[in-house]
């Protein structure tokens, strides 16, 4: 009986060894990340200088060269999913590191959809990073899940403030007008035109009205070449939400009725481009890069297209775009819209610098680091003075189409159930764009989802 | 003090299988029984700041059995599993017959289609967003190069036809796995049976049909079992190659489930849907156990 | 294996090569995605998502290839994926082959139960397992190590192993073990002496089997692991899909360094695998 015994424990015991074995190996790993980002210092900085500057732009782990030294104040982590714009991040992590030393910054790049599901899984386990970027509309439900803390009373008597646009602060404020975040960068949406495809169709200039850009359509679309009219975003998730709002409200629509005839009209003239041939149903399937890289491969004559593709056809298809392209504001439809996007930055819950990281915010969107940061990220302000400071976003015939589209964009909520909202539209569209239903049971559907919810709660109203 | 023959043998056979028991039931068992307590509560974005959540029976399940969403989600599940199931088993199956056959070139070509089950299944599914690619897709192209086709068939586009198209890319993955798994229960069967099968005058079928077959029975029904299982949850690849679409045409429990918890803040409607996968699969594990004990006895 | 074939009449010359043709035509259909993924990795951004389809490189570019490589994180994802891998293997198989052994050479009260265990406890779907281990690995303090995706990827391997290797044990004659136990051998040492190795065939399996589902596991890892120095391999793929477009061209060849080294050692070690598969242990 006795050996039985030792023998079980035995087994057990060995058992017990190999798991300990492995949580050696686990826990020097876990130790080893401590390590790393506490002393930053020279080892990081020789990586740093092997790389040059190919690591950031695939953008992970910033390096002491990037951010500064340790600077002795408390290490703070920041998550973004900033990818061609983390440089300038880091920048201005940098500058504020060096001149203060009550936290260190230390930002990381997690990408998009892994940042939502960590926000997720953080509102239930308390495990959140200090300082967290999200995408705008998606604020209010994390306001919602407690994911970021309130940071009003470090807010109350910032003058700055009254400088903000009114559409991305509303985007960081709950129903009682508590402050959760500050806005950090705007962009909005307009028509991207391949000028050459165009006046080969005998169309001088890009189209105004839903009119003009209907007939540049028909003229532009060559089907034994496979060139489309049109090409744009109508995936199944946020993007495809935001690419539709242009045209829901330049139609004389809103979110709230979306059933109505002028939300019709809107989806019709989008399912109707479908129908004549003039955009590809994989517009579905398209998210707004495949959309982008559509118009790039010459298979589309017009996108509508995002601030930040104007980065990319700088940079990365410089080489590929051979002809001549022409930016143009949304084409008006009942009345001139468009739609706000950008990301916010807000203080998480249970971060033990939670002024501290608040005033790192502040610092961020100043005025002039709001400019400089915007100018090399190539991003909208999101506050007035800041576009005062420098002619970037008038001289750029680019941007300034942009910027002064700004006049008339749309913000998307903000709503705690925006998700479920923006589900019920894309949904819609993506129904009547495949021809699965008409356009007006489409929309019936979804305003049938809609309803109760902006019953319950309404979407704040903006100036 | 002397123990009985069987409780030593008891002793023995517990020390074997406690360990891994044990270790199940800790990684596991709270992850069930989170899910399981989420489902008769309304936790959602609502209700989980406040802590207002409260108990509500079995509303969530009537709420879900009442959605058309996910009744199609849950049709669609059983379409998913079905179609794979009955193509990568009897493919697999084949397969593995075909290749213990003795010629040159069985043994590296059964090694080397054994890669796409070695590729982690994000970048099959990139992959295959890629090849059934209306335009730009390889599959169109090829096929209408060869005839096959007249026109670009819209493969992501269209209901029936994206469906198709994860079966195909699964069964890509499914086929050397179950090959692999069936190959192995053949080598299982020794030779001399077949021979003097072949010694009493029984044709190719016949050997299949009396001897394979029953010899196979324990790795068939496991091979059928966890191929279930792992299609019925399958949740990467259509997470990545369709998001679901078009229109929830390809959306299953798993991802459905996925998009309510991480997407809508639906807490426990997320893990509704999740306990209702589990309930079907556990019906299919009670099913298999009553295979097995049958053998076992 | 193949130089073991011995072929001596012209009927069997004959059926080998049909034999033969009709493995080559399987293998182009299983290996064409292959080849594509190779074919797109070398590939330039225009052409990788342009108007025409083209099966081979028109612009050879290393470009992909190069971009992954300097990825300042490459060399710190592979050794993630490689700890992960091999940590996860390592679990599933310390576990899972007792239990397998277990459950099919003794006949203990309850076997049903345990049996139905293991099968039940892979039936969540793994998005929805998230949340609640994430919350045990924190109490654990497992979060930032190669445990915490380990001991997850793990329970998905142990009923796998328990569930393929349990008619594996069943089917080894008991005289083998009886033989050696009259022969002095404990419980233990017969268990890994004789039976293990009577059983190779499966054995074989389920270590590759256990050592991919780590290789290729992106979900725990990700989630349990946010810090970028910690990520594995498969995380990596991600960058390259984004609101900039997908990047069809890298991530190609993202897939076949993933791939890549998965196969180099399963040429090396065909011998013995596939050996092993055919060989018959349980054969007496």
């Amino acid at each position: 009986m006795k050996r039985k015994v030792v023998k079980t424990l035995a087994l057990t015991m060995t058992s017990a060894m190999v798991l300990t074995m492995t949580a050696g190996c686990g826990s020097s790993g876990g130790s080893d990340t401590k390590t790393d980002s506490t002393d930053t210092g020279t080892e990081d900085t020789a990586d740093d200088a092997d790389t040059g500057s190919t690591e950031t732009e695939t953008g992970t782990k910033a390096t002491a060269a990037d951010i500064g030294e340790p600077n002795g104040g408390k290490e703070v982590t920041l998550w973004h999913y900033f990818e061609h714009e983390a440089d300038a991040l880091n920048a201005v992590v940098k500058k504020y590191n060096e001149e203060q030393s009550d936290i260190y910054i230390v930002p990381t790049f997690v990408s998009r959809d892994e940042l939502m599901k960590q926000y997720t899984i953080g509102a239930v386990s308390g495990e959140l990073p200090d300082i967290g970027m999200v995408d705008s509309p998606d604020m209010a439900s994390y306001i919602s899940l407690g994911v970021f803390a309130d940071i009003t009373e470090y807010l109350e008597g910032w003058s700055d403030l009254d400088q903000f646009y009114e559409g991305p602060l509303s985007s960081c404020m709950d129903a009682d007008g508590k402050y959760y975040g500050l806005p950090n960068n705007s962009n909005c949406l307009a028509l991207l035109c391949n000028m050459d495809l165009l006046k080969a169709a005998g169309i001088e200039n890009p189209p105004t009205t839903w009119d003009e850009f209907k007939e540049a359509c028909e003229k532009t679309t060559d089907e034994a070449n496979g060139v489309y009219g049109f090409a744009m975003s109508a995936i199944a998730n946020e993007e495809g939400t935001f690419q539709f709002i242009p045209w829901l409200y330049g139609a004389g629509a809103d979110i709230t009725d979306v059933s109505s005839d002028k939300a019709v009209n809107a989806l019709t003239f989008l399912s109707d481009l479908v129908k004549d041939g003039y955009m590809s149903k994989e517009a579905v399937n398209w998210g707004q890069g495949d959309a982008y890289n559509a118009w790039i491969a010459g298979k589309a004559a017009m996108l509508e297209s995002g601030t930040w593709q104007i980065a990319t056809l700088d940079t990365d298809n410089k080489d590929d775009v051979t002809w001549e392209y022409k930016y143009t504001p949304m084409p008006k439809g009942e009345q001139q819209a468009t739609v706000i996007g950008g990301e916010n930055f807000g203080v998480c819950s249970g971060s033990e610098n939670v002024e501290e990281c608040a005033e790192f915010l502040k610092y961020m969107q100043s005025a002039q680091n709001t400019a400089d940061w915007c100018e090399i990220a190539g991003k909208l302000p999101v506050r007035a003075d800041a576009v005062e400071l420098k002619d970037f976003w008038t001289a750029d015939e680019r941007y300034k189409v942009f910027n002064d589209s700004m006049e008339f964009a749309v913000a998307r909520g903000p709503h705690e159930s925006w998700p479920t909202i923006s589900e019920a539209l894309y949904k819609a569209e993506q129904a009547a764009l495949l021809g699965d239903k008409d356009p007006a049971e489409a929309l019936k559907e979804a305003q049938a989802t809609i309803s109760p919810i902006l019953e319950e709660t309404p979407i704040a109203v903006q100036k | 003090m002397k123990m009985s023959m069987a409780a030593k043998k008891r002793r023995e056979g517990y020390t074997f299988i406690l360990p891994g028991f044990i270790y199940m039931l800790v990684v596991l068992g709270y992850p069930l029984i989170y899910n399981f307590v989420l489902s008769f509560r309304n936790v959602n974005v609502k209700t989980f700041k406040g802590g207002t959540d409260v108990f509500v029976g079995l509303s969530n399940y009537i709420e879900l059995f009442h959605n058309e969403t996910f009744l199609m989600v849950f049709k669609n599940t059983f379409i998913f599993t079905i179609g794979c199931l009955v193509v990568q088993f009897t493919i697999g199956f084949i397969f593995a017959l075909f290749f213990s056959k003795k010629f040159t070139l069985a043994g590296p070509i059964r090694g080397m289609i054994l890669v796409g089950y070695m590729m982690p299944m994000s970048v099959t599914a990139l992959l295959g967003k890629n090849m059934f690619d209306v335009s730009s897709g390889v599959i169109n192209d090829l096929f209408m190069k060869i005839g096959l086709i007249n026109a670009p068939v819209e493969w992501l586009l269209n209901g029936s036809t994206a469906m198709i198209a994860i079966i195909a890319v699964n069964c890509w993955v499914g086929i050397p796995f179950n090959m692999l798994l069936l190959t192995s229960g053949l080598t299982g069967i020794s030779t001399e049976i077949y021979e003097s099968a072949e010694v009493d005058g029984a044709n190719p079928f016949q050997r299949f049909l009396y001897i394979t077959l029953p010899l196979m029975k324990p790795a068939i029904l496991s091979v059928l079992m966890l191929g279930f299982i792992y299609t019925f949850k399958a949740f990467d690849l259509m997470f990545v190659m369709t998001s679901g679409g078009p229109l929830n045409s390809t959306d299953v429990l798993g991802t459905y489930a996925y998009t309510l918890s991480f997407k809508q803040y639906e807490f426990s409607l997320g893990s509704t849907a999740a306990i209702i996968l589990f309930a079907c699969l556990f019906i299919v594990g009670l099913f298999y156990l009553r295979l097995i004990s049958k053998e076992d006895d | 294996m193949a130089g073991k074939v011995k072929i001596t009449s012209s009927k069997e010359k004959r059926r080998n090569l049909i034999n033969c043709v009709i493995a080559v035509i399987v293998a182009i259909l299983f290996l064409f995605p292959i080849y594509w993924i190779l074919a797109m990795s070398f590939k330039s951004d225009a052409e990788s998502f342009g108007k025409l389809v083209t099966y081979y490189p028109h612009n050879f570019t290393l470009e992909p290839w190069i971009k992954n490589f300097q990825d300042a994180e490459f060399l710190s994802s592979l050794k993630n994926s490689i700890c992960i891998a091999f940590l996860s293997m390592v679990i599933s198989l310390v576990f899972g082959i007792p239990a397998a052994y277990g459950m099919g050479r003794y006949k203990v009260p309850g076997r049903k139960v345990f049996l139905l265990t293991f099968l039940v406890t892979q039936m969540l779907p793994a998005s929805l397992m998230l949340t609640p281990m994430y919350l045990i690995f924190n109490k654990l303090h497992l979060l930032g190590t190669y445990l915490g995706p380990s001991l997850a990827i793990a329970s998905g391997s142990v009923p796998f192993i328990v569930v393929t290797l349990r008619p594996y044990f069943k089917s080894v004659p008991t005289s083998l073990d009886d033989a050696a136990r009259i022969d002095g051998c404990g419980v233990f040492r017969s268990f890994f002496k004789i039976m293990i190795p009577a059983i190779k065939t499966g054995v074989i399996t389920v270590v590759v089997i256990s050592f991919l589902g780590g290789w290729n596991d992106l979900a725990y890892s990700m989630t349990f692991n946010v810090k970028p120095d910690m990520r594995p391999l498969t995380a990596n793929i991600y960058k390259f899909q984004s609101k900039y477009g997908t990047k069809w061209n890298c991530i190609m060849a993202y897939g076949a360094i993933l791939v890549l080294p998965v196969i180099l050692l399963f040429v090396f070690l065909q011998k013995y695998i596939v050996g092993g598969l055919t060989a018959g242990a349980v054969k007496e």
